[in-house]
């Protein structure tokens, strides 16, 4: 594929779904014309001497899986042992250490996470994904964190992408994509108890794997968790309790010819508890509810993936999700089926180019049953995506210059014809030092609610009986998908074997962003009678924000190791002149501008070691929640290999301080406790 | 958008993608180079002699490691009367059968833990990632111009009771531990 036809592929115009069809078919024909790829069986070479085999030449030294180094973006990546040394027990506490990242508990079940910004409680412009699987729900476009579980000790690294990753992901990863993957079966045979205990929370997870015949292997999990009532800003015991229980299984083989073969399913039942102020029409207007959300999912997914060469591959995915989740309380229910059918394929088709292309097809229906306070109309939809991608890396300059250039197209049922372009630029300027920069342009496309929703958020006596009013937010079929514009550039250098440097500078212009309009308030009837002040979701605010985010990471000896980040955000939101939205300026204050975090990590001996963390963040303006500082500190004592047990401390020279408000009509704001743990994991 | 179109290019990639694997070029990796220098370096190799009886010379793999496939092929090999065996083990496998042991680069982060642990077991210890050969692996593997070479930690090797001959000593490159980092 040559760049003349992949521009008449970005350009959108009528009939672009053939062009992209036409391409997509266009490359998938030429790959017969790939030479040059080699055979997956390897070649045995034990027949030669030492000193021949000091004279072969191999192709694909130096070609190992990408180091940090090795990418145009701002990636941080979170190994295994960054998540044991953590002392960590759920997902987006974990996120808490990535640098750039805002991470804020609004109470102990609920958690407000951003990249780049733009931070509520469902952040609709970060893409969240588990093997493969989204996570991000199209119903308020976010992730219900509450609703995710993963045994931590299975996780193989969580990669975390600030910026766009719309090309490679799709819609929604405007501002950053979180992947998290689980190891293979092969890597977590025998059996693990793991059980934490604190004044806050309880865990306890049993694992076994195992083999399944010559070349298959398998582990099966069960998990149960419990996690207290927090303390309101005002002393009082909030209603914030989460329980949770999980089971599962994941199975791998790998067979003869290169071909791997994943299947995974998992089960997961819920509670969490939240206090939400409710509209009502009979006095008191506002009430606030003590409710109970109770979630119930499970999911499967299967993944071909067929190995070529070293430099090729292909992979087939597909997988099925399915959620509920219900307040008995409110009267709410909601579920959704997800199936999604997924494939890339990566192949060198020239000298100096390294291309991945891919189609996917996703359909989700839904089903919310009609209540007071919250509507959506029709009250079940079903809606597909089709989507395809390609990127080429292109080697110049003796691979010391590599051109990234890509794009995502995409038709959705909401704004139909999407396209998210980028291109990327790395230059390696020696072994230890490489800069680079990048222009790509993303969308967030209107979702379910944005589109269908009628929600009573607020009612007011003031008019006076017989009258009250009522204050709903109206979704629109106008909603525009909101639109960015990102410029970013890194630096990153390996001062020596123990210390580097990633310095990520950005400029981001965002257009069509959702805001709430008022409308002209009308009589409706009742009983009783109400006046409803309609306020409708529409795309009239644009922004711009620009940042820097710093990290180091030193390792002054073999024993100790230090860690460091640094991040700044500035964000402008303005409304356009024909918009009535007079908070959403206010928004921009929804996020720290300055983030600090330092980590430290001490072997003291190969059984002992000591892990403390230190993070700072600035207040919100927007929220009047104040800066605060948090300590952290874990011991871990490893008295033989298969046991491990760890003693630690989370928010530690702190009684408890608020990190995050709700603005939209949310569930009440609980303080982050000082809270202690022992943990145990035992192999056998 | 109708399925169907979609379907077709879904079933034609498919074909495509999987017809490719039938092209066959001969292209070597560093693994397969690496494997055939294991096999090779146990030869240069003394271990002290309560470890040299045995019919059997296990090859122990921790971690995931693109080496795995071709160290498979080792399998069954007679190298001066013993014969290979290749197994794949975790950080909480016994360690005390293999002979040689593989650390494949994901296992980095454990690498303090698990040489302290074999430290008395006289097991040659093996990688190719950059920097294991000054943290204390034994034999580590590089590349350099597209070749693949090897470098030797003496210090590890005589802290491990083992003895390699100067043949092979001759072909690599000496490292030695920087002080306190053993």
């Amino acid at each position: 594929m040559n760049l003349s036809t992949m521009a008449t592929a970005i350009l959108p115009r009528p009939g672009f779904r053939v062009t992209v069809i036409a391409v997509a078919l266009g490359m998938a024909l030429s790959m017969h014309a790939v030479a040059a790829s080699q055979t997956p069986e390897a070649a045995d070479l034990t027949g030669l001497s030492l000193e021949q085999l000091l004279n072969v030449e191999v192709s694909s030294a130096g070609r190992k899986p990408q180091k940090l180094e090795e990418t145009a973006t701002a990636i941080h990546v979170i190994t295994q042992e960054d998540i044991r040394r953590s002392g960590m027990t759920t997902i987006p506490e974990l996120l808490r250490m990535v640098p750039g990242l805002q991470v804020a508990q609004i109470n102990g079940n609920t958690t407000a996470v951003s990249s780049r910004g733009f931070n509520q409680r469902y952040s609709n412009k970060l893409l969240v994904l588990l093997d493969g699987r989204t996570l991000y729900t199209p119903t308020f476009s976010g992730v219900y964190w509450d609703a995710q579980d993963v045994v931590l000790q299975d996780i193989e690294r969580i990669e975390i992408i600030r910026g766009s990753g719309g090309t490679l992901w799709g819609a929604n990863a405007v501002n950053g994509v979180i992947n998290i993957t689980t190891k293979s079966a092969a890597a977590t045979r025998g059996g693990m108890v793991n059980a934490v205990a604190g004044n806050y929370e309880r865990q306890g997870v049993l694992r076994y794997g195992g083999e399944i015949g010559e070349s298959g292997y398998y582990r099966v999990y069960a998990k149960q968790a419990g996690y207290d009532n927090q303390l309101l800003v005002t002393g009082a015991q909030a209603h914030d309790q989460r329980k949770i229980q999980s089971a599962g299984f994941r199975a791998d083989w790998n067979l003869s010819g290169g071909d791997t073969v994943m299947a995974q399913a998992g089960v997961f039942d819920g509670n969490s508890d939240q206090t939400v102020p409710v509209a009502q029409l009979v006095p008191p207007a506002t009430l606030p509810v003590d409710l109970t959300l109770t979630q119930k999912s499970n999911n499967l997914l299967l993944n071909w993936k067929h190995v070529l060469s070293s430099d090729a591959e292909w992979s087939l995915k597909f997988y099925y999700d399915h959620y509920e989740r219900k307040s008995v309380a409110l009267n709410l229910g909601e579920r959704r089926n997800t199936s999604d059918l997924d494939f890339q394929h990566r192949f060198l088709p020239a000298e100096n180019h390294d291309v991945v292309w891919g189609l996917g097809y996703r359909q989700t229906s839904d089903e919310l049953r009609d209540s007071f306070i919250m509507s959506l109309t029709p009250s079940s939809r079903r809606d597909n995506t089709v989507s395809a991608f390609f990127q080429d890396e292109i080697g110049l300059a003796q691979d010391k210059v590599h051109l990234i250039v890509g794009s995502k197209f995409e038709h959705n049922d909401y704004s139909g014809f999407e396209y998210q372009p980028n291109l990327r630029l790395r230059w390696t300027l020696d072994e230890r030092r490489a800069v680079w920069a990048a222009v790509s342009r993303a969308v967030r496309t209107p979702t379910r609610a944005y589109s269908d929703a009628r929600a009573n958020v607020a009612a007011s006596a003031l008019v006076g009986p017989p009258f009250r009013a009522l204050v709903r937010i109206v979704g629109s079929q106008s909603v525009k998908p909101e639109e960015s514009l990102a410029y970013e550039a890194g630096y990153r250098v390996r001062a020596s074997e123990r210390l580097f440097l990633d310095a990520t500078g950005f400029y981001n212009e965002y257009r069509n962003l959702l805001t709430i309009e008022p409308g002209t308030p009308f009589l409706e009837a009742g009983p009783p009678a109400r006046i409803v002040v309609p306020q409708q979701f529409q795309s009239k605010a644009s922004a711009t924000s620009h940042g820097l985010e710093l990290s180091t990471s030193w390792q002054p000896a073999e024993d100790w190791q230090l860690k460091a980040a640094y991040s700044w955000l500035q964000m402008r939101i303005r409304r356009d002149a024909n918009s009535l939205d007079t908070t959403i300026e206010g928004k921009a204050g929804d996020v720290p501008q300055h983030q600090l975090q330092l980590h430290a990590h001490h072997e003291l001996n190969a059984h002992n070691n000591l892990d403390a963390s230190l993070y700072y963040v600035d207040r919100l303006p927007n929220q009047n929640v104040p800066a605060y500082t948090r300590v952290d500190v874990r011991w871990g004592w490893m008295p033989q290999r298969d046991l491990e047990l760890s003693l630690g401390a989370r928010n530690l020279f702190d009684r408890g301080h608020p990190e995050f408000v709700s603005t939209i009509v949310g569930p009440n704001t609980s303080e982050m406790p000082r809270s202690l743990y022992a943990a145990a994991i035992w192999r056998f | 958008m109708s399925s169907k179109p979609f379907r077709a290019a879904m079933y034609t990639a498919l074909f495509a993608a999987s017809s490719c694997a039938s092209v066959q070029a001969a292209t070597l990796t560093e693994h397969e180079v690496e494997a055939a220098f294991v096999y090779h370096i146990v030869k240069f190799v003394e271990w002290p002699a309560e470890f040299r009886a045995g019919g059997k010379l296990r090859l122990c793999i921790m971690g995931q490691a693109p080496f795995a496939k071709a160290a498979a092929l080792l399998a069954g090999k007679q190298v001066g009367g013993r014969a290979w065996e290749v197994r794949h083990v975790d950080f909480y496998a016994n360690l005390q059968e293999c002979r040689v042991l593989f650390i494949a680069a994901s296992e980095s982060d454990n690498l303090r833990r698990v040489l302290a642990d074999i430290k008395d077991s006289a097991i040659l210890t093996v990688g190719d990632s950059e920097g294991y050969a000054e943290r204390g692996v034994m034999v580590n593997f590089y590349s350099e111009q597209n070749k693949v070479r090897l470098e030797i930690n003496t210090d590890a090797v005589r802290r491990g009771g083992l003895k390699v001959s100067s043949q092979l000593l001759k072909l690599a490159r000496i490292v030695n531990q920087p002080r306190g980092m053993q």
